[in-house]
């Protein structure tokens, strides 16, 4: 039983002040459904990945606020997995349409980070690390991931530029993604090498923003999904796997196993390698974390990320195109609904409804979501048939 | 809004305010923060209390100039991940009395009782463990 994408929304990504988090779920979800033809009866269950909504907004119990501002009464269910909440949330639909308990599932996520101040997002965020060993000693994230990128300078000669080299090809993508993009535009590497310091050696160019925003997916059983779709994309390999939450709890602090883990699962699963993928989201929180993923998902060979990405092999056009919505660097990354839009970019690409950012004859992509410092991983991959 | 309650803190406070861990005696892995099961033995594993050395040396570093809420009136600080000493397990902690420029990998360093943070104006002040360079090695 395969399950395809037969539709998808997304809110604009930003400092959404005039938007509530339910104003941005109801919005996507609604564009998602529109997107897909069907009507809101025909949907069978929803599943809406969060992270914080509970410290961010005060409010928990997303689950049923989703389904109530749809005007729903069918099952609906939050799933949390920190950053990788969104695909975690497309994962439980896949489950459940695959088990046969359901046909037509909404897969959603949202997250609203912009109602508090940045001192407490950054303690709200800290939750998704350590926070009896890590948070309570003054860590962040970017502190984390410069831990990440320190070593990984030292191990292996990676240079501060070649990190940079990441953020400068995701916010040119996210030029031609303006409509949902919360950076579109160009920087360059000097501007990122001399932006503010947040966690030496990672500057404020190095790290994802903090963003409002929302996307949904509508899953359909594979038999079903040509009624409602001429293009439906199919979910072919689905791969998760967990670490230990603290960083220093790790064997390497310059590989995420959980990508290893997971892409291989995914790999596996989809009957596919890395070489198959053409076009891929990765999981771009900070600039050392897109190096990091380019060689643990196999496009190229540990400690050779930084010069794979310096020497444009990742860009549009290019080897293996990453991160063609902006990724989480320049299209924003709003915690909760991030897998859901990596999803919502893939499907678009292989629909061939990416408008300038399209990568000609893109049949198989691949989303790379992490939690955490890589507690969690989730990989999809998706394919045109 | 307080980050920390005082049962949250009190009950590790055995495990905080010195570095003991625990230790599986069949495979002989060393845990700190501490374990209650041993990821490789499982059930068949022994864990039992363990003290880990006061010395080792730095695996990684950053400095954090962006602070989460508490740590505002340390800015610029430092965090590193230190290798304790006799294959100990890696810990992580503040690295103080150092000039940020004497931040290296390789720099010896030795556990230090310190203030960690105020939660609040009313709220518990943190103690835990920091790490300094090692100034008496040699003595």
């Amino acid at each position: 039983m395969r399950v395809a994408a037969i539709g998808l929304g997304l809110t604009k990504f930003g400092e959404l002040w005039n938007k509530s988090l339910r104003d941005i779920a109801l919005e996507a979800g609604m564009k998602a459904i529109n997107d897909a033809n069907i009507g809101s009866s025909d949907l069978d269950a929803m599943f809406i990945g969060n992270m914080s909504a509970g410290r961010f907004c005060g409010q928990e119990h997303l689950g049923a606020l989703v389904a109530d501002q749809a005007g729903l009464s069918i099952p609906s269910t939050r799933v949390e997995g920190a950053c990788a909440s969104g695909s975690l949330a497309l994962r439980q639909g896949l489950f459940s349409i695959m088990s046969g308990m359901h046909d037509i599932v909404f897969v959603g996520g949202a997250e609203k980070m912009t109602d508090i101040s940045t001192e407490f997002a950054t303690v709200g965020l800290m939750g998704a690390a350590d926070e009896e060993w890590e948070g309570f000693h003054g860590l962040t994230f970017p502190g984390l991931y410069a831990l990440m990128a320190r070593r990984h300078m030292h191990d292996f000669g990676t240079t501060h530029e070649q990190l940079a080299a990441a953020a400068v090809k995701n916010h040119h993508n996210a030029t031609m993604n303006a409509d949902v993009a919360q950076y579109p535009f160009e920087i360059s590497i000097d501007k990122v090498l001399n932006s503010t310091m947040i966690a030496d050696p990672l500057t404020l160019l190095d790290c994802s923003p903090l963003t409002d925003g929302a996307a949904a997916i509508i899953l359909c059983r594979e038999d079903l999904a040509k009624k409602y779709c001429d293009t439906p994309v199919y979910v072919t390999g689905s791969g998760q796997a967990s670490d230990t939450l603290a960083l220093h709890d790790r064997a390497s602090l310059t590989e995420l196993k959980a990508t290893v883990d997971a892409s291989k699962a995914a790999y596996k699963m989809a009957g596919v390698s890395s070489k198959e993928i053409d076009v891929c989201e990765v999981h771009d929180c900070f600039t050392i974390a897109e190096v990091m993923a380019t060689e643990d998902l196999g496009f190229c060979k540990k400690g050779a990320g930084g010069k794979f990405i310096e020497d444009g092999n990742t860009q549009i056009g290019s080897k293996i195109p990453i991160n063609t919505s902006g990724g989480l660097k320049a299209c924003g990354h709003p915690v909760g609904a991030t897998g859901i839009k990596q999803a919502a970019e893939i499907v678009a690409q292989l629909r061939g409804d990416a408008g300038k950012r399209q990568i000609d004859g893109a049949k198989t992509g691949m989303t790379h979501n992490i939690g955490g410092s890589g507690a969690t991983c989730v990989v999809n991959i998706f394919r045109r048939f | 809004m307080h980050r920390t309650s005082v049962p949250m803190l009190w009950r590790r406070f055995k495990n905080k305010y010195k570095l003991l861990g625990t230790h599986c005696e069949k495979c002989n892995t060393d845990f700190y923060p501490p374990r209650e099961l041993c990821p490789k033995c499982r059930r068949t594993g022994k864990i039992v209390e363990k003290r880990f050395s006061n010395y080792g040396a730095i695996v990684t570093y950053t400095q954090i100039y962006a602070p989460p809420a508490g740590f505002e009136k340390s800015v610029p600080y430092a965090l590193a991940i230190v290798r304790l000493d006799k294959n100990g397990p890696d810990v992580l902690g503040q690295v103080v009395d150092c000039d940020a420029k004497k931040l290296k990998i390789g720099l010896r360093v030795e556990a230090s009782f310190r203030k960690i943070y105020e939660d609040g104006k009313e709220g518990i002040i943190q103690y835990g463990i920091k790490f300094m360079p090692i100034t008496h090695e040699n003595l």
